[in-house]
C-alpha cells in the first residue's frame, strides 16, 4: 500500500532531504502510524520516529503531525493503523516573532 | 450608527456588498484585543484601525528596541525604550481618532487573562511565545471569545481561526510548550502579510461573510510564496477545548 507524505515546510523538507517536493507517496507493509514512522527514515538516517517522539508521552513538541486531518499529539495516536491512500502531513508549529 | 464621516472614511469598503453599511456598522461597535503589539501586532492594530473596529485593547508588556524595527511598524526610531503600547497607541490615535484605544502595559498570564480580555468581540493573536498563547487560547475558549491565531518564524508563516465551540482550538495542535529560540530569523513583510490575513478573517468574522479559516491552517511559505491549507480536526479528549463541538 502507499502513503502519501506531505510537507511544506522549509526545514522539515530538508530534514527529509526534499528539495523542491512538498510531497511523495511511500510505499510501504507497515500496520500502524508507528511503524510507518519507524520505517522512513530522514536525510541522516534517522527514523521520523526517533526524530518526532521524545523520551515523554507526547510528541517533540515544536512539530505538528497531521494525519488524515487530525493532529495526533501523543504516542498512543500513533498506534493508529494505516490504509492504503492516508495521508501524513508534518509541519514545524510557528512561534510569533519572538524579542529582540 | 455611521456618521457622515464613517461613510466617506469607509466608503470603498463599505462598496464591498457583503459588508455594507450594516457590517461597517458591526465593525463600529466591535471590540477587539490585540494580544502583542509587535511584528505581528502592530499591522494588526494598524488595519483593525483603518478598518475602523470601534473598540482596540492593546496588550503589550515590553519596550520598543531598535532591532524590533525592522518589522514592528507602529514603532519609529524615536520610540526606542518607550513602552509599546504607549507607541502604538499614540500611532494609532493618529492614524483613526474615532477608534477608542486602550493601552495595556500588561504581560497576559493565568491570573490575569481573563480580566484582561473580558467583553472583547474577538482577539487577535500577536503574541511572540507558545506559552502565553496556550494561556490565551484556553481563555478565549472558556469564555467563548474567537482567537485567531498567527505564526511565524523566517519565512514561514500560519494562520488558523479559532471559534469555541465550533472549530479546533490552539491546544488541538499544540499542548506542550516548545522550546523556543530567543531570537528568530524574520523578515519584516513576512509578519506584515500573516497579520493582514489575521485581520482579514477578523472582519469577515466580525462583519458577519465570508468564509474563515476555521478548522483550517494556513501555511505560507515566503521562499516560493506557496500559499497552502491543510484541514484539522478537533484533538481528541483535547484538554482545553474537549475535543467536542456543540
Amino acid at each position: 500500500m502507499k502513503i502519501k507524505l506531505q510537507t511544506m515546510d522549509p526545514q522539515m523538507k530538508r530534514v527529509l532531504g526534499w528539495d523542491r517536493k512538498t510531497e511523495d507517496e511511500i510505499e510501504t507493509e507497515a500496520r500502524t502510524l508507528a511503524d510507518f514512522f519507524r520505517q522512513v527514515k530522514d536525510k541522516d538516517g534517522r527514523t521520523l520516529y526517533d526524530r518526532f517522539m521524545d523520551d515523554s508521552d507526547v510528541i517533540i513538541a515544536n512539530s505538528y503531525v497531521f494525519f488524515n486531518c487530525m493532529a495526533f499529539l501523543k504516542r498512543e495516536d500513533f498506534e493508529r493503523t494505516i490504509k492504503d491512500g492516508d495521508k501524513v502531513i508534518l509541519m514545524r508549529a510557528l512561534a510569533g516573532c519572538g524579542a529582540g | 450608527m455611521l456618521t457622515e464621516y464613517d461613510l466617506l472614511r469607509y466608503r470603498r469598503q463599505i462598496y464591498y456588498p457583503y459588508l455594507g453599511e450594516e457590517g461597517q456598522d458591526k465593525l463600529k461597535r466591535s471590540h477587539v484585543v490585540v494580544a502583542g503589539v509587535g511584528g505581528l501586532g502592530s499591522p494588526n492594530a494598524i488595519y483593525l484601525a483603518a478598518a475602523g473596529i470601534g473598540r482596540l485593547t492593546i496588550i503589550d508588556y515590553d519596550v520598543v528596541s531598535l532591532s524590533n524595527l525592522n518589522r514592528q511598524i507602529l514603532h519609529y526610531d524615536q520610540d526606542v525604550g518607550r513602552e509599546k503600547v504607549v507607541s502604538a497607541c499614540e500611532k494609532l490615535g493618529r492614524l483613526n481618532p474615532t477608534v477608542t484605544v486602550l493601552p495595556l502595559n500588561e504581560r497576559i498570564d493565568e491570573a490575569n487573562a481573563a480580566t484582561l480580555i473580558d467583553g472583547a468581540d474577538l482577539v487577535i493573536d500577536g503574541l511572540d511565545n507558545f506559552e502565553t498563547r496556550l494561556i490565551v487560547n484556553k481563555t478565549c475558549v472558556d469564555m467563548g471569545i474567537p482567537f485567531i491565531h498567527g505564526g511565524i518564524h523566517s519565512l514561514m508563516g500560519e494562520v488558523t481561526t479559532i471559534i469555541p465551540g465550533k472549530t479546533p482550538c490552539y491546544a488541538c495542535l499544540c499542548q506542550e510548550i516548545p522550546e523556543q529560540e530567543e531570537e528568530i530569523p524574520v523578515l519584516g513583510p513576512l509578519p506584515g502579510v500573516i497579520a493582514c490575513v489575521q485581520v482579514m478573517e477578523a472582519i469577515k468574522y466580525l462583519g458577519g461573510f465570508g468564509t474563515l479559516l476555521a478548522g483550517r491552517m494556513l501555511f505560507i511559505d515566503g521562499s516560493d510564496m506557496t500559499f497552502s491549507t491543510i484541514s484539522f480536526d478537533k484533538a481528541k479528549n483535547c484538554p482545553v477545548c474537549g475535543g467536542k463541538s456543540e
